[in-house]
């Protein structure tokens, strides 16, 4: 998978290319409206993730040409002006995603994730992990054949954990992909304590031990077990 | 142009000679009537050659003076009258416009008002003073509402990659120690994105940004809310109403933070088996929650950054959020402490 990363912020180009670069994901970076341009034009990727505003010229122009030489790239618009209108505009030209900075990383992988799950194997709807089945289209889990019921928060998290399998995911993260802007209000993110703790039980219940390792309260990381994957 | 001065002197002058032009007969009449009379007689006594006819000559002309006298008078006073009365009116209405137009000027939703025009100096001057006065005031306030946003666009960057190094962090091998450190650094920044969204959005609110405004039914706009709350936070919140549906214009997303805010300020402030109600009305919206200490300052609750209570809950915001996006529907709010019960009241 060839991923190409647009942003001028330097440090934060650098994260996102440290923390996706460990799954066959090969990232390349683009600092400016020239260089994000000259790469774009030049160079095939199957994702880019693109900040509207870049020193030089605006992101949606990079859109355009992206859109232009290769359509079928997969492209996520990451912006910190957060408007509307651009958020509008994005989409019709083109743009697959729109994630508002500041964001988490674990955030951002799953979006990437699905997009990239949505373009190359249109027709299948299942993820896999250990004896662990999701169907993405109707939201069922189902664990040896049974099915497990799951709240939405619940299946949320699972999923969440599952698409950031290997990493650690902290709890504001969970927290802000559970709550969207509501993360904000709340003084805690006990309440994804709460959900972790009835997903746990209910995989448990299944036959699905361990899955999910809590690091101190403050992270939690998806164990997928080995034995059973295919 | 003239000074204001030159011009209700002129006017007063026009007008005097106006009415002494038009009171020509009456001084006429009075001269031949009382001064010339005696010098008639005289001379028709003479060439008929009678003679002369007892003359009243000093009554005459004390009463001729009197009359004469009270002639002017009139015609000063009358001129005065209708100089005050009709003229100055006229000669006003430039000002009068401009005091109007001052005070209905808000610095917040007007655009600079256009002046009209006047002929007289002084006002001609105060309208162009005015008029600078008023754009520089507007410019200051656009700058300083720009400013607010640009700044909290700025930080989202910062605050991305402080975020984003958290992230990675998270991934080493870490001891139990530093990872107590790390989610502390969560806590805050995440307390500073908080912080910086919630100035973005009140920005957001005063610069006009949300103009798409939609019919929407209250009810079931508050019945997914909730679900969405007893989803997330396990907590049941009851909706009582006895309407059908509540239809209202509304910005949806601005709606939606309304009803968040609200709802969220109560869960926090409330335990967790207080009770949150949310009673709909026609034209009301009443959130209640227990109250568990003393009410609020009706005054300061919704300004910034007022914490009311020791206990630092939120980040100073919500309540100003709310107030901000009442205002800008137009919809009033109000709190106060009804039975023991924290309640804010909506009416649309």
């Amino acid at each position: 998978m060839k991923l190409l990363i647009i942003e001028d912020e330097k440090y934060l180009s650098d994260s996102i290319v440290n923390y996706l670069g460990h799954e066959d994901y090969l990232c390349e970076q683009a600092l400016t409206f020239c260089e994000a341009m000259m790469k774009v034009d030049l160079y095939k990727y199957d994702c880019i993730l693109l900040d509207l505003m870049l020193p030089g010229g605006s992101g949606l122009d990079v859109l355009r040409k992206i859109k232009e030489t290769s359509p079928e790239t997969g492209v996520i618009i990451v912006s910190a002006k957060d408007s509307l209108d651009d958020k509008v505009e994005g989409l019709k030209i083109g743009a697959d995603d729109y994630l508002a900075k500041p964001f988490h990383l674990p955030e951002l992988g799953m979006r990437i994730f699905a997009l990239i799950r949505r373009r190359n194997f249109e027709n299948n709807n299942l993820l896999k992990s250990g004896s662990i089945e999701i169907n993405l289209l109707n939201k069922t889990v189902v664990v040896n054949g049974v099915q497990v019921v799951l709240t939405k928060s619940e299946y949320e998290v699972l999923l969440f954990l599952i698409e950031n399998r290997k990493r650690v995911v902290s709890k504001s993260a969970l927290a802000e992909h559970l709550s969207g802007d509501m993360a904000d209000m709340m003084d805690d993110f006990n309440f994804v304590y709460a959900h972790i703790k009835n997903l746990k039980s209910k995989l448990s219940a299944a036959g699905v031990d361990n899955c999910i390792r809590t690091f101190y309260g403050t992270g939690y990381k998806w164990i997928e077990n080995e034995e059973s994957v295919e | 142009m003239k000074s204001l001065l030159n011009k209700s002197l002129s006017q007063f002058v026009v007008c005097i000679v106006a009415i002494l032009i038009l009171t020509i007969p009456l001084f006429y009449l009075l001269t031949k009537t009382y001064y010339a009379e005696e010098m008639r007689d005289v001379i028709r006594a003479m060439s008929l050659g009678k003679p002369l006819p007892p003359l009243d000559l000093e009554e005459d002309i004390m009463v001729g003076m009197t009359l004469q006298y009270v002639l002017i008078l009139v015609v000063l006073s009358l001129s005065l009258f209708l100089v005050m009365r009709f003229l100055t009116r006229r000669l006003w209405k430039p000002f009068d416009d401009t005091l109007q137009k001052i005070e209905q000027f808000n610095l917040e939703h007007s655009d600079v008002p256009c002046f009209m025009e006047s002929d007289i100096k002084e006002f001609a001057r105060l309208n162009r003073s005015l008029e600078k006065l008023m754009h520089k005031d507007k410019d200051t306030y656009n700058s300083q509402k720009e400013f607010t946003e640009n700044a909290s666009h700025e930080l989202q960057t910062p605050i991305a990659v402080i975020k984003s190094k958290l992230d990675l962090l998270m991934q080493e091998d870490l001891t139990q120690q530093q990872l107590e450190i790390i989610s502390q650094l969560y806590q805050t920044i995440m307390r500073m994105s908080r912080l910086n969204k919630s100035l973005l959005l009140l920005a957001k609110i005063e610069n006009s940004q949300f103009k798409s405004i939609e019919r929407l039914d209250l009810k079931s706009f508050i019945r997914n809310r909730l679900a969405v709350y007893s989803e997330l936070y396990h907590r049941k919140i009851e909706l009582f109403t006895d309407r059908a549906d509540v239809s209202i214009k509304a910005n949806s997303s601005l709606l939606e933070s309304l009803i968040d805010n609200l709802v969220v300020n109560a869960i926090r402030n409330t335990s967790p088996e207080g009770l949150i109600d949310i009673i709909l009305g026609p034209n009301t919206l009443i959130v209640e929650n227990n109250c568990e200490g003393e009410g609020l300052d009706k005054q300061k609750i919704f300004q910034r950054f007022n914490y009311s209570n020791e206990r630092k809950k939120g980040n100073g915001l919500g309540l100003a959020i709310v107030k901000a996006i009442c205002d800008y529907h137009g919809w009033i709010l109000t709190y106060e402490l009804r039975d023991g019960r924290h309640t804010f009241n909506i009416g649309f």
